[in-house]
């Protein structure tokens, strides 16, 4: 829903792509000639629902100061744990591409807030009536920089 | 009083969706052996009664995210049959290439990402690129591949939406197709490269009496069509598949387990079985490849899988890229779809093995019955027989290295969990006389 949103505003801003990934592994496949790639995903921290937080690769633990919730994942954006249905998380895909020599120069990770993330499980009403902000918030940021970007958002 | 072990895998990793492993143990003796299915049933085959059949190819595409081509093509076909629509050469060709597109981008992704880490003793994939990277980075390429050939012709890699009942919404132009053929050239020798690199893996002696089961088609190798053959010799139309086999509930999954109906044994669907009973239709360089690494068949290690999957990426390509080089755009893009009421059925290839639809419309062209059997569904009964097999070779092993190698087992059949709900919690319990109740 994210990514809908905001294709119909990145139309205005130029070397900006917006591509929908069903599996974290998918982005492999786009990252060539791309010099920031902006992820968007759900996470679990604690925070209330529709919280939107904001994380820049290789964030490590302690790091708290680019996340505009304060908050991060212990063990720092590497140990993200994917609770979807397929085995490559956010944070393994990413640590291959770096591996692979693949990775973009900067990676912004924008990470929503959910309640539910069992199979099957619809969007919860706190991230719906988020979701409006949440695109403006990202848009804002799209928009006031240069160069070539890529929005990359996980289905899962 | 014999001794308790207890080996819980709590959710099996490099695998599609979430499972869990019961293995109760009675000192030497392997009690039991329950392969669970956490997700909740995902209820399609109910919530498509009552929707237009034009809706069906994209509703049932979202079952998977790995292997929707599969779902759309056994459902056009099964309700082209039920409304007695026959498709032209053409569309039959460009839904070929459409399932090479998924056979590529879901085997490449599973042999270097899911089950090649095993057979270096990698705990992931991040641990075997350190080891492989330049086949790693083939790998990739691979998948890309088959994603690109998904978007082109499906209109896009993600739940495709060009796939129609009676063929597709737009016939894709030369101008498309083309662009592909160079990538593809650099496909089919990466394709054997692959193929050669995991031939020389180190495979576990395991053989087992499968009964190995698949389409069959005179012709070509099986992707849409073709009678329902075995390695027991059987060989029956696709409308006899429920006379043969059914799905059973039980009580630790929520996914139905697929039987044959005869002795109520399980059987065995895959890669492995495609090519057990369809090797001399295999392309002529996947045959070329398959002589030169020393594969043969019969081959009954499923560990060995991975050459078979290998072997079909080979194929998929060289085939591919006939029908891109030779591909001329046709109108009508589908055939004319009328109205009645009727049943139909039909079975496709996915990339996991043979998946069966039957569905059922009413004379205002909407759903009135769907039966949907996902091939790793079919597969449980199997995983679990070999498990009590495996695991009884295994006994001597600690619980840690035990788990382990159950994950490599199962790991051989590429289950997409997330296919056959209507991870893995491996439990091993070396108990005592009575096997503990099945907990919640």
């Amino acid at each position: 829903m994210i990514a809908d949103q905001l294709r119909s505003h990145v139309d205005l801003v130029n070397h900006v792509v917006v591509r929908l990934a069903v599996v974290p592994t998918d982005l492999l496949d786009w990252l060539d000639g791309v010099e920031h790639l902006h992820l968007c995903d759900g996470c679990q921290t604690g925070a209330p629902p529709g919280t939107l937080h904001r994380w820049e690769w290789p964030i490590t633990e302690n790091d708290h100061s680019s996340d505009i919730h304060g908050a991060c994942p212990i063990g720092g954006l590497g140990a993200l744990r994917s609770s979807g249905s397929h085995d490559w998380g956010i944070g393994q895909t990413l640590q291959l591409a770096e591996r692979l020599g693949r990775l973009p120069s900067r990676v912004t990770l924008w990470c929503v807030e959910g309640r539910h993330f069992g199979p099957q499980d619809s969007l919860s009403a706190e991230v719906e009536a988020a979701l409006s902000a949440i695109v403006g918030e990202i848009f804002a940021e799209l928009s006031s920089r240069n160069g070539a970007g890529h929005l990359a958002k996980l289905s899962g | 009083m014999s001794e308790i072990r207890t080996i819980k895998i709590e959710a099996l990793r490099r695998v599609e969706g979430e499972g869990g492993l019961h293995v109760c143990l009675q000192g030497n003796v392997v009690a039991f052996v329950r392969l669970s299915i956490y997700e909740p049933p995902r209820f399609f085959e109910a919530f498509l009664q009552g929707r237009p059949l034009a809706e069906v190819p994209d509703l049932v595409a979202r079952i998977c995210g790995i292997c929707p081509v599969a779902y759309q093509m056994s459902s056009v076909h099964a309700l082209e049959r039920a409304l007695g629509i026959t498709i032209g050469p053409e569309i039959r060709r460009l839904r070929r290439l459409l399932y090479c597109g998924e056979w590529i981008e879901s085997h490449g992704l599973h042999i270097h990402l899911l089950h090649a880490p095993d057979f270096f003793g990698c705990d992931s994939g991040l641990e075997l690129v350190e080891r492989c990277r330049d086949e790693f980075q083939r790998g990739l390429r691979i998948k890309k591949h088959g994603n690109e050939l998904l978007e082109m012709l499906g209109g896009r890699a993600i739940h495709p939406v060009n796939v129609a009942v009676g063929g597709f919404y737009r016939a894709p132009r030369r101008t498309e197709m083309e662009p592909l053929i160079p990538a593809f050239e650099w496909g089919l020798e990466a394709a054997v490269e692959m193929t050669r690199w995991v031939a020389g893996f180190d495979f576990p002696d395991f053989e087992r009496p499968y009964e190995m089961v698949s389409l069959s088609h005179p012709d070509e190798y099986p992707m849409n069509e073709g009678r329902i053959v075995s390695t027991s010799g059987l060989s029956i139309d696709v409308n006899e598949y429920e006379k043969h086999f059914e799905e059973r509930q039980v009580e630790h999954s929520t996914a139905l387990h697929s039987v044959r109906r005869q002795d109520g044994s399980c059987y065995f669907v895959g890669p492995l079985a495609r090519v057990n009973l369809n090797f001399d239709r295999l392309s002529p360089r996947a045959r070329q490849v398959a002589e030169e690494i020393g594969f043969s068949v019969p081959c009954f290690n499923p560990f060995k899988t991975i050459i078979a999957r290998g072997l079909e990426v080979v194929h998929a390509y060289e085939e591919a890229l006939e029908i891109l080089r030779t591909y001329r755009p046709f109108n009508p893009s589908r055939s004319e779809v009328r109205l009645k009421a009727g049943e139909g059925c039909a079975a496709t290839e996915a990339p996991r093995g043979l998946i069966y639809h039957r569905f059922a419309v009413n004379d205002e062209g909407k759903v009135t019955f769907a039966k949907i059997v996902p091939p790793t569904s079919q597969n449980q009964g199997q995983i679990e027989d070999d498990l009590r097999v495996w695991i009884s070779a295994i006994l001597n092993e600690k619980d840690e290295q035990m788990a382990l190698d159950c994950e490599r087992l199962i790991r051989c059949y590429d289950p997409c969990i997330s296919c056959s709900t209507h991870f893995l919690k491996l439990t091993v319990e070396r108990n005592a006389a009575v096997p503990p109740p099945i907990s919640p």
